[in-house]
């Protein structure tokens, strides 16, 4: 795991990312760390668009130039399919594209991760509703 | 100046939720006055009531530590079945990847993890949030078909008349074997021959092959549907258990959308199946992963 290429953010916006958890419907709730954020930079391997979960795996370079394999949940499926209206499709990620990933990390260390931000070579793609909707409970998910 | 526009903006948003509400519900309100046939049940129904379980109960005096509540049950903690001793073996078997006895579903053994059937009555619990806490009746004049967008699976009520066969009679099926009729305004569904693999729901409660359930359905108003379980499994609890109430609302009611302002309608049939293989790569490359089973290949 790289220093340089993960970092922690202030804890004010940890905590405003972090406000409407996104819960797999029975991915892994339990393994996440949901009080913790980080920021990852990638370049992905595979996209998985499919129910009932939306992942993507990705390599990071570590502090020693070594890639080390990652992997992260992103947004509740049926909300992604409804995709925001910015284009979230199975072609939406491709390999090879660069992302800086901001996510909850695992409570054991891990090259795994849940999704709350992307940039998609650049570009910010929405993995909760910005209209605000959310699921009972106040929470969306899966 | 600014800080007047920032406290106003403020306001705006803390109060444009509580707006919102009120204007739903007046609308809600509105549509729960419209005519309906209370022998009539058919409809898209979405879950309204929270946690997704069997039983739902909360327990009075909570004598659990907080680490053992789940996730998304942080503080919340449940009263107990009447468990028999050889229910409580049962219970103890199952890994839940929620609730009081939550663990990583890596290391649990909860059938949803490996796309196995959820069932009946776990199947009526809605557990799967977003636009799968939906199931579909369809009322036809013999039978009753019943949708369940997870999966998408389906079950038969019988209304035909028909008896329950003997259990003895039935392989076990993983929705059972059920006949519906009315009484008064309820609809009662009788089912036996339930395979034994499912869980009642997703904190993990078993059930042996000769439980017997019963559901009572009872459309309250035009837009809310209730129902109420009963099950019957001597060898696993010492009477019958009782599910708390659960609510569900008409596809298209105003209460809630979703998402905002689109109705839950056009999310309807989105043919979210399960798919064991997608489920396995998943599993190898995320779950399992991120509990430390094995590494991200």
């Amino acid at each position: 795991m790289s220093a340089e290429r993960i970092c922690f953010l202030p804890l004010g916006l940890a905590l405003l990312v972090t406000a409407l958890p996104i819960a797999a419907h029975h991915g892994s709730n339990p393994n996440y760390a949901w009080d913790r954020t980080i920021t990852v930079n990638g370049v992905v391997t595979e996209f998985q668009f499919v129910y009932p979960h939306v992942s993507i795996y990705f390599d990071v370079k570590d502090d020693k130039g070594n890639l080390q394999h990652w992997s992260s949940e992103l947004g509740p499926t049926p909300i992604m399919m409804r995709n925001y209206g910015v284009g979230w499709s199975k072609n939406a990620i491709k390999p090879g594209d660069q992302i800086v990933l901001t996510c909850n990390p695992t409570k054991i260390p891990s090259n795994v991760c849940q999704g709350k931000k992307i940039l998609v070579n650049g570009k910010n793609m929405p993995l909760q509703d910005p209209k605000g909707a959310a699921g009972e409970d106040g929470q969306a998910k899966q | 100046m600014r800080i007047t526009l920032l406290l106003g903006t403020l306001l705006t948003v803390m109060l444009a939720p509580a707006f919102l509400q009120t204007a739903a519900g007046q609308a809600a309100k509105a549509q729960s006055t419209a005519p309906f046939d209370p022998h009539d049940i058919s409809g898209v129904w979405y879950r309204t009531s929270p946690i997704q379980t069997f039983s739902n109960v909360y327990n009075v005096q909570p004598d659990l530590p907080p680490n053992l509540a789940g996730a998304r049950g942080r503080g919340q903690v449940f009263a107990e079945a009447p468990f028999t001793p050889a229910g409580r073996a049962a219970l103890e078997k199952n890994k839940p990847g929620y609730g009081p006895r939550v663990v990583p579903p890596a290391f649990g053994n909860d059938p949803m993890g490996t796309c196995d059937p959820l069932g009946i009555p776990r199947n009526l619990n809605a557990e799967v949030g977003s636009s799968h806490t939906t199931w579909q009746i369809v009322m036809t004049a013999d039978r009753m078909f019943q949708y369940f967008q997870w999966h998408h699976d389906y079950r038969v009520v019988w209304t035909d008349g028909r008896s329950l066969p003997k259990t003895d009679d039935l392989d076990a099926l993983w929705n059972g074997y059920s006949v519906g009729h009315w009484e008064g305004n309820t609809f009662v569904v009788d089912s036996i021959g339930f395979n034994p693999k499912t869980w009642l729901d997703k904190f993990g409660y078993p059930h042996t092959e000769n439980m017997k359930l019963q559901e009572r359905y009872r459309r309250l108003d035009h837009d809310t549907l209730e129902l109420t379980m009963t099950l019957t499994d001597p060898e696993y609890y010492t009477k019958p258990w009782e599910s708390d109430r659960k609510l569900f609302k008409l596809n298209g009611s105003p209460i809630r959308e979703f998402p905002v302002g689109e109705p839950f309608i056009k999310n309807w049939d989105q043919q979210v199946y399960c798919v064991p293989s997608e489920e396995y790569h998943f599993n190898q490359g995320v779950r399992d992963s991120g509990a430390g089973k094995n590494s991200v290949r």
